[in-house]
């Protein structure tokens, strides 16, 4: 997908910005001075009034092509905090963007799916617990695993590394390499009721990040925002 | 989300179209959730029946026997029941369940949608392309309303009963002649007030504190502050909006 940034400016967070990419892979955001990558995966969500300028995705307006294509299954944004809704529990808060995505599909699949992904970063707690009673850290690989099970076209990675400890931080690694394949070498392949296989992979991810050694086992491009922070 | 600049009625009425507008295509409003509505009904409705009911009980039987110990004096004390039928079922039934749901769930949604505000769960609602005013505003809107219309018909039926049984302790009065008398009194206008009060104040409260809510913008000592103001604006609102209510029926009659 390509992503272009045109003379963008956001209250107070951005000013006549431009940004020109296509993702490719596992594209990181290097961002030094920790400010311009969140607020650019943010405004890809949509979640920025523009103040002036554009944000186009293969050509097309932002609002234009996620009306075209809805929000949910081109994006799926990993926030820095790990935030879930306090209110729902683990299972709620998980299910509730799924269901979203996939109306029609069988719960069943979504819970298989689910086991296996909290096998695969040692989670064993239960379902039924709100997110309050869970670390941050750990509320923060459910919210990799929400993002992971909505199989959007682009996984948004809002500093990665943030509140894990570093056998966390190895085990997120090796979690996001495993996924971070191209399709077809991915794992996501148990949809048989899905006809469009594109679709329900996740393709590419987009990751922002102030971290110097994150960029350089993972990224297979990386753009520095080093130039605006200075 | 750039609103960081102080908030004006002119919001609130911006905030009010929006959820109207919102409520009258509910629909086809996929954001609307059910799961949120039981739960508001659950925690506004539900879990306050015994407060409620224990007011209700109260206030019944003080009305009687203060109406009965006025009216005995000029040897009327037969017609006590008129005094509940305009006392406690047309104005404190209502004014008493308001201020009981302002006090639980005022509060409760207007902390709750500012912690969620604080905390970056209407981004994250935003993210799964799901309306925060549908899913959170609209959802809690219908749950009070309607914790609120049946609030207020349980405390009747609780304070009529109650003033009742307590009758029984000074004068003995058949269930059937004190419903009889009772009934005469009540007419269908009345019935229709209580029931339009009761959505009335319930839409009132739940607006008002999910503005407040919603109203926060970033920091977490904002919440105590906003929700201080969702009490007093809705207290001042429901005692308005009473008077208001009543003096037109009263004009009608």
């Amino acid at each position: 997908m390509h992503i272009a940034f045109k003379n963008v400016s956001i209250n107070g967070l951005l000013h006549n910005f431009n940004l020109n990419f296509t993702t490719d892979g596992c594209t990181v955001l290097y961002d030094p001075c920790e400010k311009y990558s969140s607020t650019i995966l943010t405004a890809l969500m949509g979640l920025y009034n523009l103040d002036e300028g554009n944000i186009l995705l293969d050509g097309i307006y932002l609002e234009e092509y996620c009306r075209q294509n809805s929000l949910i299954s081109t994006f799926s944004l990993v926030f820095d905090e790990g935030i879930m809704l306090s209110n729902l529990s683990l299972c709620e808060n998980l299910l509730l963007p799924w269901n979203k995505r996939f109306a029609s599909e069988d719960q069943n699949a979504f819970e298989q799916e689910l086991k296996l992904l909290m096998e695969e970063l040692n989670l064993n707690c239960g379902w039924e617990l709100r997110p309050a009673y869970l670390s941050p850290a750990e509320r923060k690989f459910f919210c990799f695993i929400r993002s992971l099970l909505l199989k959007p076209k682009i996984m948004l990675i809002d500093d990665p590394y943030y509140l894990f400890n570093k056998e966390e931080r190895r085990l997120l690694l090796g979690f996001l390499q495993k996924h971070s394949k191209k399709r077809g070498g991915t794992e996501f392949s148990d949809y048989p009721k899905s006809e469009n296989k594109e679709e329900i992979y996740l393709q590419e991810m987009l990751i922002g990040t102030s971290d110097d050694d994150f960029t350089g086992e993972i990224a297979t491009q990386v753009i520095d925002l080093s130039e605006i922070c200075y | 989300m750039q609103h960081n600049r102080k908030k004006s009625l002119g919001d609130f009425f911006l905030f009010l179209e929006e959820t109207v507008t919102e409520l009258l295509h509910i629909r086809h409003n996929r954001h609307v959730s059910f799961l949120v509505v039981i739960r508001q009904i659950l925690f506004t409705g539900v879990e306050a029946l015994p407060l409620i009911g224990f007011i209700a009980l109260a206030i019944g039987c003080l009305t009687i026997m203060q109406g009965y110990a006025f009216l005995s004096n000029f040897g009327q004390g037969i017609w006590v029941h008129i005094i509940l039928v305009r006392v406690v079922v047309g104005e404190l039934s209502g004014i008493i369940t308001a201020l009981v749901v302002i006090a639980r769930s005022g509060t409760a949604i207007s902390t709750e949608l500012g912690n969620m505000v604080v905390n970056r769960e209407m981004q994250l609602l935003k993210s799964f392309d799901i309306a925060p005013m549908g899913y959170l505003v609209v959802s809690r809107i219908l749950g009070v309303v309607i914790s609120m219309l049946v609030l207020t018909l349980y405390f009747n039926i609780i304070a009529v009963l109650g003033g009742w049984l307590f009758a029984q302790f000074f004068s003995h009065l058949a269930f059937g002649a004190f419903m009889n008398d009772f009934l005469s009194v009540l007419t269908l206008p009345d019935i229709f007030m209580i029931i339009l009060k009761s959505v009335i104040f319930g839409f009132v409260i739940a607006i008002t504190a999910s503005y407040e809510g919603m109203s926060v913008y970033r920091a977490s000592t904002e919440v105590p502050q906003r929700t201080i103001k969702a009490v007093v604006i809705s207290i001042f609102s429901v005692l308005i909006l009473d008077i208001i209510i009543s003096w037109l029926f009263w004009i009608g009659a």
